[in-house]
């Protein structure tokens, strides 16, 4: 025969075997506010994130500068070459007598 | 600011201005209930001090991304859950090199830790628990201690209700042989 004395979930309850030490959840309040003060923005981390989009932006708008002006002087050099070309390909005879011509017509 | 309503403290927690104060708010109302939940777990009052300031850090550093999709107890209560678990999977991680088990050093906090201090009932009962899974010693402890409905388990440990209603009942029924077996 079973002698032990049964002891059931309902008899036990809910309460816990724990406990806390004095005054804990008040400081720990006041330990979390502390710590979250530590972690907010400062003026001067706010200052140093726009000085960054600042360098940011002057960057990007210098290297736009730069690439227009390459661009710009390729464009320039390929009409140079075309009429370089164009003047290669045409009789410079041919070219004295028009001139020529155009000058003699308008003397008249 | 009067933050009497979840509604009202997630506006303040939304607005840069007034984030400091109701953040305070925030855990004058939780921080027991996290803690609770969360030492229910590792039984160490240290150890649960040191994971309740990791939650709240996280939801501060978090609150940003909160969309207010979840209620935010439920939100606080999946960050606590998850630090809780990740604490316990480093120290099984840790005691790997001295082969000593989480579930023996919980029963040691038990025998032998500060703050503890409950009757032979409640002591048996706490050691049954720690014969459960982890997983399983979590929805025992909402459900038994906290009375949480089965939808708001859902929501912070994403199991099914039916899952979660099985484990409680085989969680129950352990328990119960375990409180049988032992002599009181």
């Amino acid at each position: 025969m079973n002698n032990k004395p049964r002891i059931s979930l309902q008899d036990i309850g809910t309460e816990l075997p724990f406990s806390v030490p004095d005054h804990y959840f008040d400081d720990l309040a006041d330990r979390m506010e502390a710590a979250t003060a530590a972690q907010r923005p400062t003026l001067r981390h706010m200052m140093k994130s726009w000085l960054y989009m600042a360098a940011l932006f002057a960057g990007v708008l210098l290297l736009g500068n730069l690439a227009y002006l390459l661009y710009q002087r390729n464009t320039s050099l390929k009409l140079e070459n075309y009429e370089r070309y164009l003047l290669s390909q045409v009789d410079e005879g041919a070219l004295i007598d028009f001139y020529y011509e155009d000058l003699t017509e308008t003397e008249q | 600011m009067d933050y009497s309503t979840d509604d009202e403290l997630l506006r303040g927690l939304r607005q840069p201005g007034t984030r400091p104060e109701a953040f305070a708010t925030l855990v004058r109302q939780y921080q027991e209930r996290l803690y609770w939940h969360i030492r229910k777990m590792l039984l160490s009052h240290d150890d649960t001090n040191d994971v309740l300031q990791n939650t709240l850090m996280k939801a501060w550093n978090g609150l940003e991304g909160f969309r207010g999709d979840s209620r935010l107890s439920t939100w606080l209560y999946r960050i606590a859950t998850n630090e809780t678990l990740t604490f316990l999977a480093q120290k099984r991680l840790h005691n790997l090199q001295s082969f000593e088990d989480v579930e023996d050093q919980l029963l040691q906090t038990l025998r032998s830790g500060q703050y503890i201090n409950g009757n032979e009932a409640q002591m048996k009962l706490q050691r049954a628990i720690l014969t459960l899974p982890e997983k399983q010693r979590l929805v025992f402890n909402m459900k038994y201690f906290d009375d949480l409905k089965y939808e708001e388990m859902e929501a912070i440990l994403g199991t099914t209700v039916g899952a979660l209603k099985a484990s409680y009942h085989h969680a129950v029924k352990k328990i119960e042989k375990y409180l049988e077996s032992e002599e009181f």
